[in-house]
């Protein structure tokens, strides 16, 4: 603290004071406490392979030469014999490209929504310890913007504007945020992660063939992560989901999500999954409970405000509602059989 | 479902067995009866809260009591409160007191002194007084819903003046261990000056033969006019405390004692004095402070205390350590230690230990932090019990009333954080920079003047239905670590 240049108490009669002398409310940042803890994404890849890089660009950068070269000659042909033909397979081929740019835009797009993302929760990860002041306002109107097209969430947004006191410090405003704005959009990503654990768990239970169920799982944990993002804001395109996924699976291990191995093997006991595998669905369930494992692992990626200790989403809940929907729902079948 | 039919908690929270008995109630005893039955129907459901509100005198119990409720009713500003944040709050209501139980809190007479159109701080507490008040939270999970649509919990608070609060550490002493205890408190040098015409007297009190009541009576108004004259100066560590606020016990004549220094030739003069005294010492502490110890303060479950850290301050290092050390006295008089049925019914001990820094409005929001930390340096010693006991005590900066808002000012190029409001008992408006508050206990040049000068300032209005202006700082907090989890 400074303690030589320290200014004792003083008052100022407010009569003296211009209106803009002074205005009402948030004090200045307060760099005071830089607290962080060990980000629970890691903050990036493993290793980098300049190599590999140089060989894909140039194979890529290649490739398309080629292809724009004989297109390129190809069209020129056409137009030697006829005008017409010429132009209307250039007009095809600029549509092409066009169509082309506008997907590489869209997924550069994504990806750096999800980026942003990613910076704003190692941001609010830091603001989440601080007991300063100040700061979080900036945050906060960043996250706000990132829901800005979101209708359904203008009325919480509102609502934890008039529930904020100006005397909150920056951990207390995030988590007002998250209990105000968040709350309702973790609940649907919550059912969102049941419903595909159960969907998952049951279909593999009853699919006949091995290699239908691998197709299932796949394609329906894409759906999953997908819609996860989506409703936290991120809107994934082909390669932010791809990168998704990496980070879901690699988050698993880091954050909360890991306890799976010793709890599954307790459960493995219990009466819950013998009587599911007794109905031969035990692999059911236990795929089921990966993706669900992934999916919330997801949703801690995607929200830029990190989870209170006390709410993490947790597996130990899913894992009993999804066994009991699972043995109820093969218990049915066995019934209708 | 046929166990509705004899006790349906949609309709009431006691067993009608129970409601019968009102209609008893006029035997004697049988209020007594009926509302120790009901405590063990409610204690084995969990469903009652004794909520400690622990503080010197100026501390703020009865702002924090009134405001806690006030806002409860309303159900509103309280976004950190489990069941609003869960939106399951469905409403409080005040109930009246149990036959028996002290007279209710003075909650309208209160509240209206912080609501009137020249708001006021409430009259300090006189005497004991109880508030109960009724929570109803709806039930989210499948299976309790069955048995009913929603939980009720109560919560019993007893509001009493500070002062009294010093006394329940006399229980554990004699007379000879008080009286060498109190005069040498006496003699620390902050105090000697206060105390001198009091230490003189006891100390001649030989030359003066018979008449040992006047006597004592005289030496018993000396002893008052020093107890009153400390407590001017900012000390709390006064015993007995009902010699400076004597509530029912004004002008009572076993209240006329004060220490004595030992005697040696016990059969004189002096030493009729001194079995005088020693014999209203006894009664006081058997009959006064014993009674108002079994039947108000052994039967908590949670507690908050209260500490006025920025007047502590301000008096200068002789009273922050006097405001320490009775803090400290006052904890070892409750018991601490997790909750169980077991305990709950025979042995209640406090599960959840708050403290909170009061009058955090009086400093700019950047402070609260380093309130918090002093408090936590403050009451590291009053807190080692609880913390022995495994009870983890949680520290707060809270305003119950707001007086202030916050200006930011430039003062020669550099924006100072102020507090702008109305300073107590002066109309008018001012900003004031209140200075810092150091985040570790003050060393010696912090006490060098002009460093705390705190001002007291006059509430704001304290409104109805949502107002624009928040109202408080962190009571909807406070409030959720001491029922928060009973609620969820």
């Amino acid at each position: 603290m400074k303690q030589k240049d320290r200014i004792s108490p003083f008052e100022i009669d407010p009569a003296t004071l211009k209106p803009n002398d002074f205005e009402i409310v948030q004090p200045e940042p307060d760099g005071n406490l830089p607290a962080t803890l060990a980000p629970a994404v890691e903050p990036d890849e493993q290793k980098r392979r300049p190599w590999l890089k140089l060989l894909l660009g140039a194979g890529a950068a290649f490739a398309l030469g080629v292809i724009g070269l004989d297109a390129y000659d190809y069209a020129v042909s056409l137009f030697e014999r006829s005008v017409w033909l010429g132009g209307a397979f250039s007009s095809l081929l600029v549509l092409v490209v066009a169509g082309a740019i506008g997907v590489v835009g869209r997924e550069l797009m994504s990806l750096r929504r999800l980026t942003k993302v990613e910076g704003l929760r190692l941001e609010g990860e830091r603001l989440m310890t601080s007991e300063a002041h100040g700061q979080a306002e900036d945050f906060l109107r960043k996250v706000e913007k990132l829901y800005r097209e979101r209708v359904d969430l203008d009325r919480p947004i509102v609502d934890f504007h008039d529930k904020a006191s100006d005397a909150l410090n920056d951990r207390e405003r995030l988590e007002l945020f998250a209990d105000t704005v968040f709350a309702p959009i973790d609940k649907a990503a919550y059912q969102i992660v049941k419903r595909s654990g159960r969907d998952i768990g049951v279909l593999t239970a009853l699919t006949p063939i091995g290699a239908l169920d691998s197709l299932i799982v796949l394609v329906r944990t894409v759906t999953m992560m997908r819609d996860i993002a989506k409703l936290y804001g991120v809107r994934p395109g082909f390669t932010a989901t791809v990168r998704l996924a990496k980070r879901g699976v690699r988050n698993i291990v880091i954050a909360g999500v890991g306890e799976l191995v010793s709890h599954a093997a307790v459960e493995t006991a219990g009466a819950s999954l013998l009587k599911i595998l007794s109905a031969r669905a035990g692999q059911g369930a236990i795929n089921g409970l990966l993706a669900a494992r992934i999916g919330l692992s997801v949703m801690q990626i995607c929200r830029p405000i990190p989870f209170a200790e006390d709410e993490l989403p947790s597996l130990k809940k899913l894992r009993t509602e999804l066994f009991k929907e699972l043995s109820d729902q093969t218990d049915d079948n066995a019934a209708k059989r | 479902m046929a166990s509705s039919d004899w006790f349906d908690p949609k309709k009431s929270p006691v067993p009608p067995v129970l409601q019968a008995l009102p209609a008893l109630s006029g035997v004697p005893g049988f209020g007594s009866l009926q509302r120790n039955v009901e405590d063990l129907v409610n204690l084995t459901l969990d469903r009652t809260v004794r909520l400690a509100v622990t503080g010197l005198r100026q501390s703020g119990k009865t702002v924090f009591i009134t405001t806690l409720a006030h806002h409860l009713l309303q159900g509103q500003e309280l976004p950190f409160f489990t069941p609003v944040k869960q939106k399951r709050l469905m409403g409080a209501r005040l109930l009246p007191p149990y036959v028996g139980d002290p007279p209710p809190f003075p909650f309208e007479a209160s509240r209206a002194a912080l609501s009137a159109e020249t708001p006021s701080w409430p009259a300090p507490t006189r005497g004991l007084s109880s508030l109960r008040l009724e929570l109803r939270v709806a039930e989210t999970s499948f299976l309790a819903r069955q048995f009913s649509d929603y939980r009720s919990q109560q919560v019993e608070i007893i509001d009493y003046p500070g002062e009294w609060l010093l006394d329940l550490p006399m229980m554990e002493q004699s007379f000879a261990d008080w009286s060498s205890a109190m005069i040498s408190l006496a003699n620390a040098p902050a105090r000697r000056g206060l105390a001198r015409d009091w230490l003189a007297a006891i100390e001649d009190n030989v030359t003066h033969a018979g008449a040992e009541l006047d006597r004592a009576a005289t030496l018993a108004g000396l002893y008052r006019r020093y107890l009153e004259a400390a407590q001017a100066a900012g000390f709390s560590f006064l015993q007995p405390g009902r010699m400076t606020m004597p509530g029912d016990m004004a002008g009572a004549e076993h209240l006329n004692f004060c220490p004595m220094p030992p005697v040696p030739g016990m059969p004189s003069v002096s030493g009729k004095l001194y079995t005088l005294m020693s014999d209203r010492f006894e009664h006081y502490r058997d009959r006064v402070v014993r009674p108002f110890y079994t039947e108000h303060f052994s039967r908590f479950d949670r507690q908050i205390v209260l500490v006025d850290l920025l007047s502590s301050l301000n008096r200068g290092r002789a009273v922050f350590e006097d405001t320490q050390a009775a803090l400290k006295t006052v904890m070892q008089s409750f018991r601490y230690g997790p909750s169980s049925l077991i305990a709950r019914l025979f042995r209640p001990q406090i599960e959840t230990l708050l403290f909170v820094a009061t009058k955090a409005d009086h400093v700019a929001h950047n402070q609260h932090h380093n309130l918090r930390l002093l408090l936590e340096q403050m009451v590291f010693d009053a807190a080692g019990e609880a913390r022995f006991e495994g009870v983890q005590p949680v520290f707060m900066a809270i305003a119950s009333q707001r007086s202030t808002d916050m200006v930011k000012t430039d003062h020669h190029g550099q924006t100072l954080s102020c507090v702008r409001g109305r300073i107590k008992g002066e109309d008018r408006e001012t900003v004031l920079f209140p200075g810092e508050i150091p985040p570790d206990l003050p060393q010696d040049e912090d006490w060098a003047d002009g460093r705390f000068r705190f001002r007291d300032f006059a509430p704001r209005r304290l409104r109805t239905n949502g107002s624009e202006q928040p109202q408080h700082i962190r009571l909807d907090q406070a409030l959720d670590v001491l029922l928060g989890d009973r609620l969820t």
